[in-house]
């Protein structure tokens, strides 16, 4: 048992702010890590003490293990968090932090090696009894491969190894198109894994991905925190997620919760952890994969349970005994993720300065967000801005509140996801709560832009550009081209 | 030519009578018109960028100041993100059908197929593989 006094948090954007959060709450000391040019993001003005790593490629920043523990050497820093993605999951850094006397705000590095590698973490689900999806290890297209994949039926994904994220995942419809997705997914894999190992897996038909959030303590204690519902995605990237799931029956959440505790007994999980599974439409489900953190949609757990999950992962790390049994669920939570994308062009990722305007928001709205205004997003790092969490009572009613969020949070300077979220939580299909990982594909006409400008905008452009006039009167050699040559749509 | 784009859509900025919308507020970020059946339309304004959001979606807008480019947008291959060639499947002079994968790109790790928009001739190819390429610059011709 150790009290942790001080907390590095290696990570950045949202997830750093969340951390920080709760760090202050418990009168942690906070530091943050950036790299030149981002001084001004929220991550490094809230933290206590926040360090530069320089500049250069992410291998260079946020994913230099060796600078990072460093900087938490010569600061004395009690313990470290990875948050999600970047080394939250690489199980070389949880044991190199140990190896220097630092705490790991985390699971055991075995428990990272374990979960992983998505094959090896199948063998081991498989093993405690949980249900998997057919599918096997491919190094080559042959002949063999291609009749292994018949038996198994089309359509089928070829995924990384060592993925997360949609990157180097590929939806194979038939033979024909195998080769070029075969190829595609290793390069991508490669690219963002270093490591361009793939394997192919049954594509369940109308799934939905349902996972548990399970806790542990360092006492072979271990606890879920109910279900949540992530099925709407794009490019298999999840951008609406709720608590609890609308679809899976009271029997269909007990045995999942069932199996996920399972697999946390017989890996000795330690700390918070999701387990996802696939559930088709007959409420049958199958492990999908653990994720050894906490997740970006931590925070609908958060306001069903009314627990701080950040604040229990330092329980953990301290070494204290948890009890997570007697909590109950009530309410219910939603997220949008909001990302600089455009919606109505295959969602590519924007760039721009960013302008957040905040209307007065009801209460019970969280908005856990890495930019500020005057903040640019570059692409540098993963498009999303920051996450949008409502709760109330019922579904419906946090459906509608989350509608007239979407209106009053304002983003300017680049083209984001908003008004396709709003689109989305008010379509009948999701209301119902037909929320099938297919939906974006299945739904085209909400990423259609609307050709027709109404009047009302053709109006506010008339009076900006008077508004304008009258005020840069004296300055009459204004260049109205000039201003505009720069631009382009 | 009418005299306005927005969203890339042309519009003719004289289509509506202003006077039907009465500003009741007017800042740096916010616009608040009053049409004449007095409901209120409330807009938020990046004058600084040519943007606004209005009822929860962002336009773009610009004057027309000279006439318009000639070509057509569905006709330029253009990068859509700064990012990286990884592959270019065809070679000049060759045939290609629409729809057929010309290059794969790839800009914040996630790869982008550049297809042809019509089937045609490889004109000219302006980069080779592993090259950077900055964004909405053109990568490939055709005739």
């Amino acid at each position: 048992m150790k009290k942790i006094k001080s907390v590095l948090i290696a990570n950045r954007g949202e997830i750093a702010v969340r951390i920080i959060k709760s760090l202050k709450k418990r009168s942690i000391k906070s530091y943050s890590i950036f790299k030149i040019g981002e001084e001004d993001l929220p991550h490094v003005e809230l933290a206590d003490c926040s360090i530069c790593l320089g500049d250069g490629s992410l291998t260079d920043t946020y994913l230099n293990m060796d600078k990072i523990i460093e900087i938490a050497i010569s600061n004395k820093i009690d313990a470290i968090h990875p948050g999600y993605g970047f080394l939250s999951e690489n199980a070389k850094f949880c044991e190199e932090v140990k190896n220097n006397n630092i705490i790991f705000i985390g699971p055991s590095s075995e428990n990272i090696v374990q979960m992983g590698d998505k094959i090896t973490s199948k063998e081991v689900a498989g093993s405690a009894g949980l249900p998997l999806v057919p599918g096997f290890n491919v190094e080559k297209i042959s002949s063999e491969e291609i009749l292994s994949i018949n038996n198994i039926g089309y359509p089928i994904l070829i995924k990384a190894t060592a993925g997360g994220g949609g990157k180097g995942m590929k939806l194979v419809n038939s033979e024909a198109e195998l080769q070029e997705a075969f190829e595609s997914a290793k390069r991508e894999a490669l690219n963002a894994f270093n490591n361009d190992r793939v394997f192919i897996e049954k594509y369940i038909q109308s799934p939905r991905h349902v996972e548990i959030q399970v806790f542990s303590d360092s006492h072979g204690n271990h606890f879920h925190i109910f279900d949540r519902e992530c099925s709407i995605q794009r490019r298999h990237q999840k951008i609406i997620e709720e608590a609890p799931c609308p679809f899976i029956t009271e029997n269909t959440r007990n045995k999942m919760i069932e199996s996920a505790l399972k697999l946390c007994e017989k890996i000795n999980y330690i700390g918070a952890g999701t387990v996802e599974f696939l559930v088709d439409c007959d409420q049958n489900f199958y492990f999908l994969e653990m994720n050894t953190r906490l997740q970006v949609e931590h925070p609908v757990s958060e306001f069903i349970s009314g627990i701080d999950l950040v604040d229990t992962q330092i329980d953990v790390a301290e070494g204290k005994k948890i009890d997570l049994s007697k909590i109950s669920k009530k309410g219910h939570a939603v997220e949008v993720r909001v990302y600089a994308e455009d919606p109505y062009n295959n969602f590519l990722p924007q760039i721009g300065k960013l302008k957040l305007i905040v209307e007065k928001l009801p209460n019970n709205i969280r908005l856990d967000f890495g930019y500020k205004s005057g903040n640019t997003i570059t692409t540098d790092f993963d498009p999303m801005i920051g996450k949008i969490i409502v709760y109330a009572d019922s579904r419906e009613e946090c459906l509608m509140k989350l509608s007239t969020v979407l209106e009053k949070v304002v983003i300017l300077g680049l083209k984001t996801n908003l008004s396709f979220l709003n689109d989305i939580v008010n379509n009948d299909d999701f209301k119902k709560g037909d929320t099938l990982t297919s939906f974006i594909e299945t739904h085209q006409n909400l990423t259609k832009v609307g050709s027709d400008i109404p009047d009302p905008v053709i109006a506010a452009i008339q009076h900006i550009y008077k508004i304008d006039k009258s005020n840069s009167i004296q300055n009459t050699n204004y260049n109205l081209y000039e201003q505009f040559y720069d631009w382009r749509i | 030519m009418k005299n306005l784009t927005i969203n890339k859509n042309e519009v003719d900025l004289n289509k509506i009578i202003t006077s039907d919308f009465k500003i009741i507020f007017s800042s740096e970020d916010k616009l608040i018109l009053i049409d004449k059946d007095s409901i209120e339309h409330c807009f938020y304004l990046n004058s600084s960028n040519n943007e606004l959001s209005y009822n929860g979606k962002l336009y773009k807008y610009k004057k027309n100041v000279r006439s318009s480019k000639t070509g057509n947008d569905d006709h330029e291959m253009i990068s859509p993100m700064p990012g990286k060639i990884i592959k270019i499947f065809v070679s000049k002079d060759e045939k290609v059908s629409k729809g057929q994968t010309l290059l794969i790109m790839e800009a914040m790790k996630m790869e982008h197929a550049i297809k042809a928009p019509f089937d045609g001739i490889v004109e000219s190819i302006f980069f080779t593989e592993n090259q950077q390429v900055e964004a909405e610059v053109e990568l490939i011709k055709l005739k």
